[in-house]
């Protein structure tokens, strides 16, 4: 399921924030990302990329695991910088949890249709990044794991 | 088809609305994100509710992101044009929301056109520049198609910023 194995262990660099589950941090947590990544002089697919992957994983992290929530809930985002030009992005929440990750991760799969959600995120997150790590346990948090392999650019 | 009316604005997100006769046009400028898509996916269905279109075109030439939340926004729109009994077309996508509109195979629900002469080709990242030239000669040669209402200007733009 997971091609996460291949990467470097190795950290060169680290970046941790956490933010309020508000969407309008949706905007701030990418674009930091962004900016940290940018060290390593990433291509311009490679930041959109990124970009749209951070920004489905904290969505849902809002839109699903703090759906319930009474008080503000918190995201947790890590980047890192990996030997070998990888990257490794994780974000958790204490949410609710996936009852069923696999399920959850099907293309189209939602549970927020009315929402006009497309269910199409962790598809997205997938399809934009190396290797997706989802674990999730119900009442306690889900935490998303993303790696993804900058091309050798500006290195010729 | 130029924007007049600025209807609503965000701190990230806002966008432009012209009518002509049953023709509504929306021009999003900004990030499309699960934050601003519900500020915009209200501000259009008002106008479209109010005005009734026959046609609505979505113009994101001028979007800076979009995730999966402006996938449901679109979505959610052709099946608003559905109802009202007309159409929508996505304008001239702009490339940072092409892959995403291509993950979701959007081109085979929704009618996604461009200006003319600018049909952009799926280039993998890091490919030359050839594919593109070569989608451009294609759609050149096969003359003007006739339904694009935009005015020359914008494509001209369009394509000097292609070649960039």
């Amino acid at each position: 399921m997971s091609r996460s194995g291949q990467f470097s262990k190795d950290v060169l660099n680290k970046m941790r924030m956490q933010l309020p589950a508000l969407s309008v941090n949706e905007g701030m947590a990418r674009a930091a990302v962004a900016a940290f990544v940018s060290q390593l002089d990433p291509g311009v697919t490679e930041v959109a990329d990124i970009k749209c992957a951070v920004s489905e994983a904290v969505t849902n992290a809002i839109v699903h695991g703090y759906r319930d929530r009474e008080e503000m809930g918190t995201i947790t985002v890590t980047v890192s910088i990996l030997a070998g030009r990888a990257v490794k992005i994780e974000i958790k929440d204490k949410g609710c949890g996936i009852p069923n990750v696999a399920e959850a991760r099907k293309p189209l799969y939602t549970t927020d249709a009315a929402g006009e959600r497309s269910g199409m995120g962790f598809t997205v997150m997938e399809s934009f990044t190396d290797a997706l790590r989802v674990t999730s346990k119900v009442g306690k948090g889900t935490t998303v794991v993303m790696f993804k392999k900058l091309s050798e650019r500006g290195r010729i | 088809m130029q924007p007049k009316t600025e209807l609503t604005s965000r701190e990230r997100a806002k966008f432009l609305c012209d009518t002509a006769g049953s023709i509504l046009s929306i021009r999003v400028r900004g990030e499309i994100d699960h934050h601003t898509a519900s500020d915009i996916r209200r501000g259009i269905d008002g106008i479209l509710f109010e005005k009734q279109p026959k046609r609505l075109i979505l113009d994101l030439s001028a979007v800076s992101f979009m995730d999966s939340s402006g996938l449901g926004l679109i979505m959610g729109r052709y099946s608003v044009m559905k109802e009202l009994g007309g159409e929508m077309i996505v304008w001239n996508p702009s490339p940072e929301t092409r892959s995403i509109l291509t993950l979701a195979g959007m081109e085979r629900m929704v009618r996604i056109e461009y200006p003319e002469g600018c049909v952009p080709a799926i280039v993998p990242p890091n490919a030359s520049g050839q594919a593109v030239a070569q989608t451009r000669r294609r759609t050149n040669a096969g003359g003007g198609s006739g339904r694009s209402a935009t005015p020359r200007r914008k494509a001209k733009q369009v394509r000097k910023e292609e070649k960039i």
